[in-house]
């Protein structure tokens, strides 16, 4: 009962257009007065800024700056450069570098929308000029964009273990695997368009020489990834030290060793990323307002008896999970989504067998596609801006790699090695 | 510098603009203070394995503060997360309506949060953070003031749409 109330008043109000932090605030405060509930308002305020407390946290802001650096500071472009010196000899070359750049590009940021703005910035262009259709090329950068977000460092895999109490290092590693995969599959598509389009039927492999300058040439970029992600797996350091590392480590290869940004830049960088992390911030600290009220009245539990009671298998479960998520994703995106709904998911997940860990990871999967779906989706508008063409263009060129990213999904829910393989090695 | 400022097409009265750019100006220190407080600790712990004690504390006190006075400047930009497809669908007379309706819940719940949010800061004033010894009402100081910035600019976008304008440019549009 307090469960439909709480999403009657959430989904009345957020869809009325109030910003989600302060839907979650009110839909907290009006149920408590619409039960009767004696809760202080005091004690629910608390656990809003208490949200926001643990130091921990301080990855989400500092992910989100080192992001803003590499990005801006012309690591993209070697990334690029470097990924068409090793795959641009196949046929539907560009269409395999702009996935390969992407993956790549996924292992140093952790937000998909950056990636496909890095690399839809400098692809798109040189795919139309190639001869490629624009919606094709928008359609490829949307998809692959969201490789940032499986390929660790991930902000939504980040956020999700923080909310849900789970190892970010293990969440991290559950991403690689999915994400080369669902790489590989968009690779093979892009070579069978190449094919068909016959506008780019590959060339030559390039000499040592070219490959050796090139390589020296991205080694700072390269060695980022390296660095953090070595650094997590090692024990060297946290998830959190890592992000601070990140940022330190953007700072000096776009100041000193590329040389695309200058001391002056950097307060707008920093400035737009203490805005962009606050906006997640404030929703994180919501979010656990409401969880408080949700966990007194027991919902959870309540919630996790009722699905059991349309099904007891975890496989059923899983497919259940995933339509919902899909549904959801197509009006929020992964960040809200993950915030909102791991506190509920997570116990029911658990009381199925479902790891946590897999949990996330097929959550992050499924709320990316809503990324590129239309109407709406973060990356599709980025890749639609560039290219500069219309949502319904770019759609019919979508539906080959919608039944990419199902199926994909398909087997990181249901064949558990895929994700799990690299975390119970490291467990 | 002027790239750094945010100048909305059309321009805010001048004690908005200052309050506006002060707000942006802390929160760049912040973010410095922040950078630098997160890699102090890790250069201490990884190369002289010692733990800086009063580093977790000031950077949960930067944290909470950051996230508080940043909303503020999101607020300013329209910048805060929502689901805009339903009213950007409807006649705009309606649209209009329900921007205003919603604005005036916000405020409420921002007078709520900067009232009860200063409860706790008197309540919490005289207990200390177990290392720095500054008073804990300070961070929980940031909820309050925060807000209350917040509630300046929802209420100056407000006056506008009164007043039919339209200050904020909703979302990404493609």
């Amino acid at each position: 009962m307090v469960l439909i109330v709480i999403c009657v008043l959430f989904f009345g109000l957020a869809l009325m257009g109030m910003p989600l932090v302060w839907s979650l605030l009110l839909t907290t405060i009006s149920t408590i007065w619409l039960f009767g509930r004696f809760y202080p308002l005091e004690s629910i305020f608390l656990t809003y800024v208490g949200g926001v407390e643990p130091l921990h946290l301080a990855a989400i802001p500092l992910f989100i700056l080192a992001g803003e650096l590499i990005s801006q500071g012309g690591v993209g472009r070697r990334l690029i450069n470097f990924a068409g010196m090793l795959l641009g000899f196949l046929p539907g070359g560009l269409g395999v570098v702009t996935v390969g750049s992407s993956t790549l590009f996924g292992a140093i940021s952790g937000s998909a929308v950056a990636d496909s703005a890095a690399i839809g910035s400098v692809m798109i262009p040189g795919m139309t000029q190639k001869g490629y259709p624009r919606p094709y090329s928008a359609a490829l950068v949307a998809t692959s964009g969201t490789l940032g977000i499986l390929i660790p460092p991930s902000i939504p895999l980040l956020v999700y273990g923080f909310v849900g109490n789970v190892s970010v290092a293990e969440l991290f590693l559950s991403g690689i695997m999915p994400g080369l995969l669902f790489a590989a599959c968009l690779m093979l598509l892009c070579v069978y368009k190449g094919r068909k389009l016959g506008c780019d039927p590959g060339g030559t492999r390039p000499d040592f020489k070219v490959l050796r300058t090139t390589l020296i040439d991205t080694l700072p970029a390269l060695l980022a990834p390296v660095i953090i992600l070595g650094g997590i797996y090692s024990g060297i350091f946290t998830a959190t030290e890592a992000a601070a590392i990140a940022v330190v480590y953007g700072l000096i290869v776009a100041l000193l060793v590329y040389r695309e940004l200058s001391i002056s830049d950097l307060p707008g960088l920093a400035l737009q990323a203490m805005i962009t992390s606050a906006v997640v911030m404030v929703v994180i600290g919501a979010t656990a307002a409401l969880a408080w009220l949700i966990t007194a009245e027991q919902v959870p539990a309540q919630f996790s008896a009722w699905i059991a009671q349309i099904s007891s298998s975890k496989w059923v479960f899983l497919a259940l999970l995933n339509i919902l998520l899909i549904l959801i994703g197509v009006f929020l995106e992964p960040l809200p989504a993950l915030i909102l709904t791991a506190p509920l998911f997570i116990p029911t997940a658990k009381s199925f067998g479902v790891d946590p860990v897999h949990l996330g990871l097929i959550m992050t999967f499924n709320l990316a596609i809503g990324l590129y779906t239309p109407p709406v989706g973060g990356t599709l508008f980025v890749a639609a801006r560039i290219a500069n063409v219309g949502i319904g263009a770019i759609s019919k060129e979508l539906i080959p790699m919608f039944g990419i990213a199902i199926v994909v999904l398909i087997a990181i829910t249901y064949i558990e090695a895929i994700p799990m393989a690299l975390v119970w090695l490291s467990r | 510098m002027s790239s750094f400022f945010y100048r909305p097409k059309l321009p805010e009265p001048a004690p908005l603009r200052v309050l506006g750019d002060t707000v942006d100006i802390v929160l760049v220190g912040l973010a410095a203070a922040l950078v630098s407080v997160m890699f102090i600790n890790v250069l201490a712990r990884a190369f002289l394995n010692i733990d800086i004690a009063w580093n977790t504390e000031f950077g949960e006190f930067c944290l909470v503060w950051a996230t508080f006075v940043g909303a503020a400047a999101a607020a300013r930009r329209g910048a805060h997360m929502r689901i805009s497809e339903l009213i950007e669908a409807v006649n705009p007379r309606l649209r209009r309506l329900l921007e205003i309706i919603t604005r005036i819940g916000v405020l409420i719940l921002l007078g709520l949060l900067v009232w009860r949010g200063m409860l706790i800061v008197n309540r919490t004033m005289d207990q200390e953070m177990s290392v720095l010894y500054w008073p804990v009402g300070l961070q929980y100081l940031a909820m309050p003031v925060g807000s209350l910035l917040t509630a300046i600019f929802v209420a100056y976008d407000t006056t506008l749409l009164l007043r039919g304008q339209t200050a904020i440019e909703t979302g990404v549009e493609p």
